[in-house]
């Protein structure tokens, strides 16, 4: 058979070619107007200052010189990565946790992963609010609590020592994602495979240690990415509960560029910040694809 | 930990609510027991602030401001949700909270669930490159865009008006893509070809063929997209302006801001907050969980 063409228009596109085109055209201008041209926007506002009215002034590469030596910036950055750290990785481990706690339970099961993801589909002002009312010094649940045992509580989010965290345990209360992967992924395990190796006497440890974590390496990497990221951005308990105080003690990256753009109209500087996440991001990113190396089976990924 | 993760679970969240399919290992007395009781232990800390605000938003005001406080409410006292509405109109920042996300359901289900039909279905040169773009979207943190977001919806006028919270949400959010993409795919491929032989063009193909096979994936998206509207608080605080406009989260952080010595007015408005989002959970999480659970989401 002689391959020709069928009409296809001034880019010889054959005509489902051209539906296809047509039909992702809302997403294609969607990437363009809302996430290309804002990043390269934010990319080049990174080397201007900008309070409008006021014109553009181009200043090189004088917001990156002023962040490295801007002390709130490396405030926020280490707050950041304080944060990310004491929510990612215990995150990952008490959702694992959780999921094989949860997994056999029969009586009352379903409602108590219900329980688990609620706050985290729920989570946002309201239960930002409800925590600042748990964690108040005065009248707080904690303190009372704590009380009881003969423990005086520290005043939380208005002791720079102790606010960070507070708004840690805020973090990992959202937790019930990862339980709820881990959960799918845990089904994923063929139980013949529990069994034999069960028959060949493996222990319990052994059988999670060879069977059940080989099958949830993939989706561990997929949750510290993810998760990874979502620390990066955390916005509202910081903005509405502390305002990143006391002492800048809960001043992460994602207010601090909130601030300049929104409070202190700096919008070439905020660029910067934002342009720094994103690369330390992808470090971020990079570094755990590496360490991740061959350490991940896919087992049954996606084709 | 953020909203940005909600969607990146949902695809598994509905085989994760259901129990392991394949039960039972035969869980012996006494080790269930203990389990059973550490089970019930370690849900403790993710209940009591739900159960607490509960408390707190119905004690008379006298017993909500105790020291020591008191367990429960003596007697259930609508007092601070009475005086809550009495300063702000509630029912107002719910109809606009309702707004916004309906319409917003609406555009991310139909954008969606088209781009998706189109990269499951329509074979093209380029559709691999342009999928990898897609699924690498997902990874691109929110506040890289913010600010020229900021100032492209400012230059168009929009500050002030729903549009920047709905209109975005037209052009398929990548992972609802990604999520009917991998629904249409379980689908048998000759469906799809049989409606084209019957002279249907792919549009009418998916509104026709697909979209009534897609319902459980609808009402997945759906959910996750009802739920992130009503919880996004970065998005009306940056574009709405006057407080007869504001969402409920908006309204809710404004109230503390404004009536900060009034915790327990807050507290009662916050509960009202979350009350739709729990009820939309509770109702929606069997039909999710059915719609996921026969096998369509496997990739």
């Amino acid at each position: 058979m002689i391959a020709r063409p069928a009409r296809g228009g001034r880019l010889g596109l054959r005509p489902r070619e051209r539906w296809f085109y047509l039909l992702i055209a809302p997403w294609l201008i969607g990437l363009v107007v809302f996430q290309a041209a804002p990043i390269a926007g934010a990319a080049a506002l990174a080397f201007a200052e900008w309070a409008p009215p006021l014109p553009i002034e181009w200043v090189g590469t004088a917001n990156f010189e002023a962040m490295l030596g801007d002390p709130r910036f490396w405030q926020a950055f280490g707050n950041t990565l304080v944060y990310g750290l004491g929510t990612v990785i215990p995150g990952l481990a008490i959702g694992l946790g959780l999921a094989l706690l949860l997994r056999d339970q029969r009586r009352g099961g379903a409602l108590m992963r219900g329980a688990v993801f609620l706050p985290a589909i729920v989570t946002g002002v309201a239960t930002a609010l409800v925590w600042g009312w748990i964690l108040n010094p005065r009248f707080g649940l904690l303190n009372a609590v704590l009380g009881l045992v003969g423990i005086e509580g520290p005043a939380w989010l208005q002791d720079p020592a102790w606010a960070m965290p507070a708004l840690i345990v805020m973090g990992l209360w959202n937790v019930g994602i990862n339980v709820i992967v881990y959960l799918a992924a845990l089904n994923t395990v063929p139980r013949e495979l529990h069994e034999a190796a069960a028959l060949d006497g493996a222990g319990r440890a052994g059988r999670f240690r060879h069977v059940v974590w080989p099958a949830l390496t993939a989706i561990t990497f997929y949750l510290a990415i993810v998760n990874a990221i979502g620390a990066f951005q955390v916005f509202t308990p910081t903005y509405l509960l502390t305002s990143g105080g006391p002492d800048g003690s809960t001043l992460t990256l994602a207010l601090y560029t909130y601030q300049n753009a929104f409070d202190y109209g700096r919008l070439g500087y905020a660029s910067a910040l934002a342009i720094a996440v994103v690369v330390g991001l992808v470090v971020l990113t990079a570094l755990q694809f590496r360490l991740a190396g061959r350490r991940v089976a896919y087992v049954g990924a996606d084709g | 930990m953020s909203e940005g993760i909600l969607p990146a679970g949902a695809r598994f969240v509905a085989g994760g609510l259901e129990a392991s399919a394949d039960e039972p290992l035969q869980r012996h007395g006494r080790l269930g027991a203990v389990r059973a009781s550490l089970a019930v232990l370690a849900v403790l800390p993710f209940a009591v602030p739900f159960l607490w605000l509960i408390a707190s938003a119905l004690k008379p005001v006298g017993q909500f401001y105790a020291f020591p406080p008191t367990l429960l409410p003596d007697p259930p006292s609508l007092e601070s949700l009475a005086g809550a509405v009495a300063l702000v109109d509630v029912p107002r920042l719910l109809a606009n909270s309702t707004l916004i996300a309906v319409l917003s359901v609406a555009a991310t289900v139909v954008s969606a669930s088209i781009v998706g039909f189109a990269f499951a279905t329509l074979p093209a040169r380029g559709r691999r490159p342009l999928f990898a773009v897609l699924i690498a979207t997902i990874l691109v943190p929110p506040s890289a865009t913010l600010v020229p977001q900021f100032i492209l919806f400012s230059r168009l006028g929009w500050v002030g008006s729903y549009l920047p919270l709905i209109v975005p949400h037209l052009c398929g959010s990548a992972f609802y893509v990604f999520l009917f993409r991998q629904w249409f795919r379980n689908q048998p491929a000759n469906l799809f070809e049989s409606a084209e032989l019957d002279g249907a063009n792919p549009l009418q193909a998916w509104w026709h063929v697909a979209l009534p096979l897609a319902r459980p994936a609808i009402a997945a998206v759906a959910v996750f997209a009802f739920v992130g509207s009503w919880n996004d608080f970065l998005g009306p605080l940056l574009y709405l302006r006057s407080p007869d406009t504001f969402t409920i989260s908006l309204g809710l952080a404004a109230f503390q801001g404004t009536y900060v010595s009034q915790l327990h007015l807050t507290l009662a408005l916050s509960l009202v907050a979350l009350l739709p989002v729990v009820v939309v959970f509770a109702v929606a999480q069997r039909s999710i969980v059915g719609g996921i659970a026969t096998g369509g989401w496997r990739g």
